[in-house]
């Protein structure tokens, strides 16, 4: 019978969902697992109002390489149209900008594909890039962190 | 049928990170006390308790490990210190506050942002804790006693604005 080979990326990337550290927020509501789909993870988080916010990240060569995350519509498994994304001004009407990469990225230093082109990040922003130590947890964190933040203003359409 | 074994989300001293840990339901502190130990990256020796979180007070060895209502692995924290020594600055000015180690980043900067440095809960949404010296935001989940070591028993932090991730 052949055994099933999980590849490296994939492989430490379970072991991330597995953690205490995704395990903490989660008991707390700041996120959920919702599936995997290698490479594809689906993590809904929550924003401050309560509304619920799909993202689906591209986790291909995790942790070495960044992932990439974009909004997600859970229920039909497609990407999220733009009068459901977050609504909002300051620092999270940067992160949700519809018009970058149309829309298939988060314009944030751990997003893989923003920060491509964006070296002055590394020094402006250190606390916001990639960490392959803590992985997917720290993009949701921050994630979170704007979702709940005094910019965020509910979803667009609402 | 009644669930066998209750999960424990445990920080501590010399313990990386958040680890699950997955004990029989009854144990005691002292059985998570020994569970601790195998989770320390070195030796430590003294006298080490077990704290819930955001409690100032220890609790008794004796005692049946707590668990949530709702079925939710539980946050403890594992110690020396009793309690740890904080320092917060913003704009200059440096507040003080004593708490427990089993207190999250997040209570320690609601008590910095609203009650020592005046801002209203918006604005306090807007700033966070950054150990002192280094660019480290530690996330709002983690225990301060996480990232002290006994017998220095005590943290600096520097209350810093998010910034705007422009081009």
């Amino acid at each position: 019978m052949a055994t099933e080979v999980i590849p490296p990326d994939e492989r430490t990337l379970r072991l991330h969902l597995e953690s205490g550290r995704f395990r903490s927020a989660a008991a707390q509501g700041w996120w959920r697992f919702v599936g995997l789909d290698w490479p594809h993870l689906t993590v809904a988080i929550t924003a401050r109002d309560g509304a619920e916010y799909g993202f689906r990240f591209d986790c291909a060569d995790y942790p070495h390489t960044a992932v990439s995350g974009r909004l997600w519509d859970l229920e039909s498994g497609a990407p999220l149209p733009v009068n459901r994304w977050p609504g909002g001004g300051g620092r999270l009407a940067l992160a949700f900008n519809p018009g970058w990469k149309k829309g298939t990225s988060i314009y944030l230093p751990c997003d893989r594909q923003a920060i491509e082109g964006h070296e002055n990040w590394r020094h402006e922003h250190p606390a916001l890039l990639w960490d392959p130590a803590k992985g997917i947890c720290k993009y949701l964190g921050i994630l979170h962190e704007l979702l709940n933040s005094k910019d965020y203003g509910g979803r667009r359409a609402a | 049928m009644a669930v066998k074994e209750i999960e424990i989300l445990l920080q501590g001293e010399h313990i990386p990170d958040i680890q699950l840990v997955t004990l029989e339901r009854g144990k005691k502190v002292r059985d998570l006390l020994a569970a601790a130990a195998r989770h320390r990256r070195e030796e430590a020796e003294g006298d080490f308790h077990v704290f819930a979180e955001d409690s100032d007070e220890p609790l008794k060895d004796g005692d049946e490990l707590p668990e949530r209502d709702d079925g939710q692995p539980v946050h403890l924290h594992v110690h020396r210190c009793r309690h740890i020594e904080v320092a917060v600055t913003f704009n200059g000015v440096t507040e003080e506050h004593r708490f427990g180690p089993g207190t999250p980043i997040a209570a320690v900067k609601k008590w910095a942002a609203i009650k020592a440095f005046g801002m209203d809960p918006g604005d306090a949404a807007e700033h966070v804790l950054q150990l002192a010296g280094t660019t480290d935001r530690p996330e709002p989940d983690t225990h301060i006693g996480a990232l002290a070591t006994c017998p220095d028993c005590r943290l600096a932090f520097d209350l810093v604005p998010l910034k705007r991730v422009e081009g």
